[in-house]
């Protein structure tokens, strides 16, 4: 927990160094949209096939979650619960493309994840970075399987 | 979203289960489980109005991330006997829920934790783009996948 908090620290600071200075010409809540739209591509980019585009479009989705958390914080729209669902909305619809393309076991663990996702909150538990993981599993299945 | 829309979006996720065997390769199906989670406005009739954002309060928890679990947990059953009904029955109905909270007003976490409600529908114009763009995709996928 403490290596989670430890690096999404450090991922917030990097990011405000970045682009923190400048002024964006639209809301959080807009970049968070396109976060979770660009997590249905990835899903219907996966389903169909294309893993390369299904990993643009998921870590277009993680630059773009990195990116609303900058704008929040610039223009002081404090609405984490939009992010926090807007997340979740986006892990969900990855389950089914990863059912239809992989062996159960592969799905089976994604949707256990992603159940227990929905209620870790409640505990004041970190999610699962369910996104990354989906990320990486798209790196191994283009480059290592 | 409309029920046109959900009807359309069901037509793009069978696209993706055309090589699947009967049933799971019937559009009548994945327009069914499409459609299957706006049964809960039923419970609202009375309250019910045909304006912008008047069925914004006729949504029980099926429609939020809880319902995304149980729907989850349904098509995991499903996938037991029949992997690709039970894929299509997730794809279907995760994705009718995704479209719903990207497009109005929710409360992603009812009956899970006391968060504040989100509306991601705020602006009427971003909603029609997001109708018709989703509806367009999905049928020109129905029509050439």
């Amino acid at each position: 927990m403490a290596i989670h908090d430890g690096l999404t620290r450090v991922r917030k600071g990097v990011a405000d160094r970045l682009m923190g200075q400048r002024r964006f010409p639209f809301s959080a809540t807009e970049v968070t949209r396109l976060s979770a739209w660009s997590c249905l591509g990835a899903a219907g980019a996966y389903a169909s096939g294309h893993v390369t585009w299904a990993l643009g479009a998921v870590l277009a989705a993680l630059a773009l979650d990195t990116l609303d958390g900058v704008v929040a914080r610039q223009n002081r729209e404090e609405a984490p619960e939009v992010d926090w669902a807007a997340d979740r909305f986006g892990e969900a619809v990855l389950v089914a493309p990863i059912a239809l393309r992989e062996a159960w076991p592969v799905a089976a663990c994604y949707a256990f994840a992603y159940a227990a996702n929905v209620f870790l909150p409640r505990f004041r538990i970190p999610v699962l970075p369910l996104r990354h993981a989906f990320a990486a599993f798209c790196i191994y299945v283009l480059w290592l399987r | 979203m409309t029920t046109f829309t959900h009807a359309a979006v069901g037509l793009g996720v069978a696209s993706f289960f055309r090589d699947a065997g009967p049933p799971a390769s019937s559009p009548w199906l994945a327009v069914g489980f499409s459609l299957l989670p706006d049964l809960d406005h039923l419970l609202f009739l009375k309250s019910m109005r045909l304006k912008v954002g008047g069925m914004k309060h006729a949504r029980t928890f099926m429609h939020e991330l809880l319902g995304t679990v149980v729907y989850l947990l349904i098509g995991v059953g499903i996938y037991v006997v029949d992997k690709d009904l039970g894929t299509l029955f997730g794809a279907c109905l995760l994705t009718h829920l995704f479209c719903d909270f990207i497009n109005g007003y929710s409360t992603p976490y009812k009956s899970i934790r006391d968060l504040p409600s989100v509306d991601m529908g705020k602006r009427l114009r971003t909603r029609i783009i997001q109708e018709i763009a989703l509806g367009g995709v999905s049928i020109w996928l129905f029509m050439t996948a």
